[in-house]
Parts: structure tokens; C-alpha cells; sequence
């Protein structure tokens, strides 16, 4: 464990790199507003590719790792009714062309609920700086692909 | 380019009834308006397609939009459990725009999904094909196509103008091709699925 600038503890310290053998949950609001598509001909479900754009950070993610250390469960990073999770590994979000990546981000500010422990797991995916609109939305589009409904 | 006929439409015919007619620039020459402000729990957007001869045409795809449009709109900030922005009137006029330039009276609606920056995406995907129609908070669209094969079709900016109207429009000849490609795209699609139902 580690402690950041205001003394809190996080399996991993801001900025650092995941464990290859990591995987990150992302959180997608399913019902109201609905983020899977259902697709008509196979009636496969998908994440949009929308859930995977980055805001100025990155994509905000947790780390199954760091939830595993600080007794996070996955059901904790459900913060409404509906939301559904996504897994992603490490090595697929390595494997991108636009070589992405995910680092810890522990305690965010400016979000809902600050204090609650599963913001220790907190992370980003990160590597979308300098990307054309193209190359974004193919780096989005290959998030999209390597993701599994946890 | 697009605003051939500035004339009022009935006012049975849309919320606005002061909004000016547009012709497409193509042969279909269709018209739609769009509108919405206020506060976001009251936002709702109407969409009205007014044809050739000035008369309104009511298309599944229409009103398939326009509610999922009317739901998004109603989205507080903060709507994705973090930082999320509510959906901006310059995102859905864009769209609105975009979708009267690719869609016909038989295709296939597109899903319509917001984005953490106030803006919305539109989305076909149909056994590997796949094509999305990006929209910024700000306005700004970016269409993306992708073949089963995983090969980019399609991938540019399309631009649009008359944010601030009722009657936004697709504007540049580069756009419009991008647009008329998509429409073929989302084409194929409709006939996948429509191929898909009558198996099924």
C-alpha cells in the first residue's frame, strides 16, 4: 500500500503502471441511459463505443487487483440501478495500436461519494493524448472489442 | 447550399411553428426541424420532416430518435456516476441533422447513446458492420464505419451549421460525401436485419 499527497492508502500510487496480469472493470449505466447495444441480426450485447470516450484523463476504470487488496467487491462499483460492468484485460488494452495503457488514479476528485473505499482501485485508461479523431475512435472501437459483461 | 425556401409550417405540424423550411440538397429534398432549451428535466426536442411539396411526413425512424433523444435529454449531469455532462441542444440539433441526410423512410433507426461531454452518438451495428455517428458536446460531428473484416470505410468530419437555428444543415461538399456513403452503409444494415427478421 501506499499513501498519496492527503495521507490516504492505495494499492497503487497515482500514476503507476497496472500489473500485466491485471484486468479493469469499467462502469456502464445500462438502464437509463442505456450504454449496450443489442446488436438485431446475432442479438449479441456490446458496450458502445461511446462508454470508452475519454474525457481529459483518460477512461475511468478500477483495478481488479487494487478492489482484490483493499476488499473491494465488483458489485461495489454499481452506483445505481442498472449499471452493468465491463472487464478488461491488461495485456488487451496493451495490445492497442495507439499503445494504451492503465495506470492507478487513486481518490479522484470531483466525483460522487469521495470517500468510498472502491476509489482506492481507482485507475485510468490512459494513452488517448495526440490522437486524431480517427485514431480515438479506433483505440475506442478496440476497448469496445476486448471487453467482457462481468 | 441546403436553404432553398425559407416558409412557415403549419403550426400543427411541429412546436415551432415558426421555423424555417429547408431542402435537402439532394433529390429527396426533405426538411427537419429541431428545437429544445430550457431546463434539462423539461428539455424535449420535436423533430418534423416536411417534404418537397411542404408536407410533413411521419417516418418510423423519426419518431424512433426523437424519443430516444427526449430521454437523453432529460439527463441530469452526472448521469454516468462521475463527471458526465448533460446533453447539450448543439449535439442534438447536429445529430438531427446528420440522421435526415442518412436515413429514408425504410431504414433501420439508429441507437442513440449519450457522451460524457454533453454530446450523443448514433449507432448501427449489424453482424461486424458497424458504423457510428459521433457527435461532440460542442456540435461537432465525426462519422466512423467499419466493415466484418474490420477494414474502415468510412472516417471524417462532417460539418454542420445553423447550431443556433431551428434548422441546422449539413454543410460542404465533403460532408455530403461522407453522408452519402454512410447512407449506403446503413443501407446494407437495414437489409442484414431485415434479412435476419424474415428468418427468424
Amino acid at each position: 500500500m501506499t499513501a498519496n499527497a492527503d495521507g490516504r492508502s492505495a494499492p497503487f500510487a497515482t500514476g503507476e503502471r497496472l500489473p500485466d496480469d491485471d484486468a479493469v472493470y469499467r462502469r456502464l449505466s445500462d438502464t437509463g441511459p442505456s450504454m449496450v447495444y443489442i446488436d438485431p441480426v446475432t442479438g449479441e450485447q456490446r458496450p458502445t463505443s461511446g462508454a470508452f470516450k475519454p474525457d481529459a484523463d483518460g477512461v475511468s476504470v478500477y483495478s481488479k487487483t487494487a478492489m482484490a487488496t483493499v476488499g473491494v467487491e465488483p458489485a461495489d462499483l454499481l452506483v445505481r440501478a442498472g449499471n452493468v460492468l465491463v472487464e478488461l484485460p491488461l495485456a488487451g488494452i496493451r495490445a492497442a495500436e495507439q499503445a494504451l495503457d492503465a495506470v492507478a488514479d487513486p481518490w479522484p476528485a470531483d466525483i460522487p461519494e469521495p470517500d468510498h473505499p472502491r476509489n482506492a482501485a481507482h485507475a485510468l485508461v490512459v494513452g488517448f493524448d495526440g490522437l486524431t479523431k480517427g485514431q480515438r475512435k479506433r483505440a475506442q472501437d478496440h476497448l469496445v472489442r476486448i471487453s467482457e459483461f462481468a | 447550399m441546403t436553404a432553398l425556401d425559407e416558409r412557415a409550417v403549419a403550426p400543427a405540424a411541429t412546436l415551432y411553428p415558426h421555423a424555417a423550411r429547408r431542402l435537402r440538397a439532394d433529390e429527396t429534398a426533405q426538411w427537419f426541424a429541431v428545437t429544445g432549451a430550457g431546463e434539462v428535466r423539461y428539455r424535449r426536442v420535436q423533430i418534423a420532416l416536411v417534404d418537397a411539396a411542404g408536407e410533413v411526413r411521419d417516418e418510423p425512424w423519426i419518431r424512433s430518435v426523437e424519443a430516444q433523444l427526449n430521454e437523453l435529454l432529460r439527463l441530469p449531469p452526472g448521469w454516468d456516476g462521475e463527471r458526465a455532462q448533460a446533453i447539450s441542444e448543439a449535439a442534438v440539433k447536429a445529430v438531427v441533422a446528420v440522421l435526415g441526410e442518412i436515413q429514408d423512410e425504410h431504414e433501420l433507426p439508429p441507437a442513440v447513446f449519450p457522451l460524457p461531454d454533453g454530446g450523443v452518438q448514433a449507432e448501427w451495428h449489424a453482424a461486424g458492420n458497424d458504423v457510428e455517428v459521433e457527435v461532440e458536446g460542442n456540435g461537432s460531428v465525426f462519422l466512423f464505419a467499419r466493415d466484418p473484416a474490420g477494414n474502415v470505410g468510412i472516417e471524417g468530419d462532417v460539418m454542420v451549421t445553423g447550431l443556433d437555428t431551428a434548422t441546422p444543415s449539413v454543410l460542404g461538399e465533403d460532408s455530403h460525401l461522407i453522408l452519402k456513403q454512410t447512407r449506403y452503409v446503413v443501407s446494407n444494415i437495414t437489409s442484414l436485419v431485415q434479412r435476419a427478421l424474415r428468418h427468424a
